[in-house]
C-alpha cells in the first residue's frame, strides 16, 4: 500500500487512518497507533471491519457509503459516538472522539472514485470540562431556586414580625402609660397623706383656739389684745396649713425642664418635707454629707422626680426595718438605722442609703428594678415604685441606680453627673 | 426569479428526495423516532429577503452551515430558533438538559444532525445530477437570520432557496430552514442540469 502520499498526516496531532471503498485500511498515523496500540504494519491492508465492526453497520456504512463516491462531508458527533476507534488513556478511561469524514480523491484506476479519510479529534479533556460546567451550572441554579425560596420565606416572615413588634410595642406604651398613671395616683396619695398628716396639729391647734373664743366670751374675758392674739396665732396656723399644700404641691409637680439643681438642698428638703411621715420612735436616721456648698452638688436634670426618688428608698428602707422590727418582736432590743450618705467622686455625686433592715433576698436582688417586680401588695401604694426610679434616674438623667446587701441591710446607690453652674442658688 | 412550475416540482422532488435520505439516516442512527416533512419551496431573489422573511427574522438562532463549489456554488444552512435546538438536541440523544444552553457538546450533536440533513438535500442533488461538487466542513453558529443571509450573499443577485420542513420528534413539532444562497450565475446551472435530468427542455 502506497503510505508516501499519506505521510504528511502523521504530523497532524489527531488520529487519522485513510480507508478505500472496500473498508482497506490505506493509512494508520502515529497518533492514531499510539492511541489504539495497533501498529500500522499490523492493520494497513486490513478490512477495517475486522476489528471495528461498527464501521459495517447499517449506522455508520449508509453515512460513508457516500463519501467513496465524492460525497459532503459527514461528522460523528462526541455525544452520539463517542468512541468511534475505542482508546483507552493510562488513567484507564475511554477517550472521548469527534469524528470528521471528508473524500480524498483516489488514483485513477481505482475502483471507487474517492478514498476516506477519517479525522478523529481527541475531545476528552473539553468533555470533562462541559461536564463540570454542567455540574457547577446545576448546582448554582439549585441554589438560587432556593435562596428564592428562602427569600420569599424570609419576605413572609419580616412582614408578620413587623405586625408582632408593632403589637408588642403598643403593649409596652400602653403599660407604661399605666404605671405613670399609677405613679401619679400614689404620688397623689402621697402627698394627701403628708398633708394630712401635716395638717393634725394645726387643725386640733385652730379648734382649740375657736374653743377658747366661746369660753372667753361665756367668762366676759372677750378683750381687744386677746381677739388679736387668736387671730394672730389662728392667722399663723392657716399659713401654715397653705405652705404645706403648697411645699407638697410643688414636691409633686412634675419638672417640665430640665435645670440645674443641688442635689444636697434635693435630699435636705425631701427629709423635712416628710420628716413627720419618716419618724419612728425606733428608726434613727443618719445623714452624713460631705463637705461642700449647694454649687459643688450642683447636677442637671429633674429635681423634683429625684426627690421622689430619693423618698422611694427611703421609704422602702423604712418598710424594710419595720418587717425586721415586727419579726424579731419590741422586746428585741433591734433598733432600725437608716444612713443617707452624700460624697463626691471625680465628676460624680453619689447618694448613698442604706439600712439594717436584713437587706434583700438573694434569689430577688437581680429583679427588683424590673417593671412587674413588687414585693409588697397594691394596696399599699408606696409611691413610684423602683422600676420608675431606674428610668427617671437612668433613661432621664443619665446616672446611674444600684442596689446590693451590706451588712446586716442593704444599700442603695445612686450616681449622678456632677456639673458646673453659675446660678444662684435659691433654696429648694 | 422566473421559474416553470414544473421546475418548481423538480426542485421540490429533489430535495425531497435529499430530505427523506437524511430522515432514513436519523431514524437508524438516533434513539429518537425522527420524521422530517414534506418541505415546501421557495425561490427569491436576494433582494426580495425582507418581504419573504418577515416574522422569522430577528430571533436568535442556531445554524448548521456548509460551503459548496462546482457547477453550482454557495452555502447551504439549516437554522432552527435557539430554543427549538435545544429541544431537538434533548430528544436525539433521550436526555432532558436543565437549561437551554449550547454548550460544546451540544453543538456537536447538532452539527451532526445538520450535517446529515443538509448532506441529504445538497449531496443528493450533486449526486443526481452527476455535478462534481466541493464541500467544506459543517460549522456551528449562532447568530439571527437576517445576518447569516447577508453574510453569504454577496450582492441583490444571489438566490436563495427556502426549504421549510418540520422535525416531527415524539409528538414534538420543531420547526426547521434549510437555506441555500447560490453565488450569481450558479443557480442557472443548477436549473439546466434539472431541466436535463428530468427531460424539461
Amino acid at each position: 500500500m502506497n503510505g508516501d502520499p499519506f505521510k504528511i498526516l502523521d504530523n497532524v496531532p489527531m488520529g487519522v487512518f485513510v480507508l478505500r471503498g472496500d473498508y482497506t485500511v490505506l493509512f494508520w498515523n502515529y497518533c492514531i497507533e499510539d492511541w489504539t496500540g495497533i501498529a500500522r504494519d499490523e492493520i494497513v491492508g486490513t478490512n477495517i471491519c475486522d476489528r471495528f465492526d461498527h464501521f459495517c453497520k447499517a449506522a455508520y456504512g449508509s453515512r460513508i457509503e457516500p463519501i467513496f463516491d465524492g460525497g459532503p462531508p459527514t461528522i460523528f458527533s462526541s455525544q452520539l459516538h463517542k468512541n468511534i476507534i475505542p482508546s483507552v488513556m493510562t488513567n484507564g478511561q475511554l477517550r472521548v472522539q469527534h469524528t470528521t469524514v471528508t473524500a480524498l480523491p483516489a488514483p485513477a484506476d481505482s475502483v471507487r472514485e474517492f478514498y476516506a479519510l477519517f479525522a478523529v479529534q481527541d475531545v476528552t479533556e473539553l468533555t470533562l470540562r462541559v461536564h463540570q460546567y454542567r455540574t457547577l451550572r446545576d448546582q448554582a441554579l439549585e441554589e438560587v431556586k432556593m435562596r428564592q425560596k428562602a427569600e420569599k420565606e424570609l419576605m413572609e416572615l419580616n412582614r408578620n414580625l413587623e405586625d408582632i413588634v408593632a403589637a408588642e410595642i403598643k403593649k409596652r406604651l400602653e403599660h407604661e402609660e399605666m404605671l405613670i398613671q399609677k405613679s401619679k395616683m400614689a404620688a397623689m396619695g402621697e402627698m394627701l397623706a403628708a398633708i394630712a398628716h401635716q395638717w393634725k396639729t394645726p387643725l386640733t391647734g385652730l379648734g382649740l383656739l375657736i374653743n377658747d373664743i366661746k369660753d372667753s366670751y361665756e367668762y366676759g374675758e372677750l378683750t381687744q389684745s386677746y381677739l388679736d392674739d387668736v387671730y394672730n396665732k389662728s392667722n399663723g396656723l392657716i399659713n401654715f396649713m397653705a405652705r404645706t399644700i403648697d411645699d407638697f404641691r410643688n414636691f409633686f409637680r412634675p419638672d417640665k425642664e430640665k435645670e440645674f439643681f443641688s442635689v444636697k438642698q434635693a435630699v435636705r428638703s425631701t427629709l423635712d418635707l416628710f420628716s413627720a411621715q419618716i419618724r419612728h420612735n425606733k428608726i434613727s436616721i443618719e445623714t452624713v454629707f460631705a463637705d461642700g456648698d449647694a454649687a459643688s452638688f450642683a447636677s442637671f436634670g429633674y429635681p423634683n422626680e429625684f426627690k421622689q426618688v430619693a423618698l422611694n428608698i427611703i421609704n422602702n428602707a423604712r418598710d424594710s426595718i419595720l418587717e425586721r422590727l415586727d419579726k424579731e418582736g419590741e422586746d428585741s432590743g433591734f433598733s432600725g438605722r437608716i444612713v443617707i450618705e452624700l460624697r463626691i467622686r471625680d465628676d460624680e455625686i453619689i447618694i448613698l442609703i442604706s439600712d439594717n433592715g436584713g437587706g434583700i433576698d438573694e434569689k430577688i436582688i437581680g429583679k427588683i428594678f424590673e417593671p412587674y417586680f413588687t414585693t409588697k401588695d397594691d394596696k399599699k401604694g408606696t409611691g413610684i415604685g423602683l422600676y420608675m426610679s431606674k428610668l427617671i434616674i437612668e433613661n432621664n438623667m443619665g446616672g446611674r441606680i444600684f442596689a446590693r446587701n451590706l451588712g446586716d441591710g442593704a444599700e442603695f446607690a445612686i450616681e449622678l453627673k456632677k456639673s458646673e453652674s453659675t446660678t444662684a442658688w435659691i433654696g429648694a | 426569479m422566473n421559474l416553470t412550475p414544473m421546475q418548481v416540482d423538480a426542485l421540490t422532488e429533489v430535495i425531497n428526495i435529499g430530505v427523506g435520505r437524511a430522515s432514513g439516516i436519523l431514524n437508524d442512527m438516533l434513539r429518537a423516532h425522527i420524521l422530517l416533512s414534506v418541505p415546501t419551496i421557495r425561490v427569491f431573489a436576494y433582494g426580495e429577503l425582507k418581504n419573504e422573511i418577515n416574522g422569522m427574522s430577528d430571533q436568535n438562532s442556531a445554524l448548521v452551515q456548509m460551503k459548496f463549489k462546482g457547477p453550482f456554488s454557495g452555502t447551504a444552512t439549516l437554522v432552527f430558533p435557539s430554543e427549538s435546538a435545544s429541544k431537538l438536541v434533548d430528544m436525539v440523544v433521550g436526555e432532558l438538559s436543565a437549561t437551554s444552553d449550547m454548550d460544546t457538546i451540544r453543538i456537536g450533536t447538532l452539527t451532526e444532525v445538520g450535517n446529515i440533513v443538509l448532506n441529504g438535500v445538497i449531496g443528493s442533488l450533486a449526486n443526481m445530477l452527476k455535478l462534481k461538487v466541493n464541500y467544506s466542513i459543517p460549522a456551528y453558529q449562532d447568530n439571527n437570520l437576517v445576518s447569516m443571509i447577508s453574510g453569504a450573499s454577496s450582492g441583490n443577485n444571489n438566490v436563495i432557496l427556502m426549504a421549510h420542513t418540520n422535525f416531527k420528534v415524539e409528538s414534538q413539532l420543531i420547526e426547521g430552514n434549510i437555506i441555500l444562497i447560490f453565488e450569481v450565475g450558479t443557480f442557472e446551472n443548477l436549473l439546466s442540469a434539472i431541466d436535463t435530468y428530468f427531460g424539461l427542455q
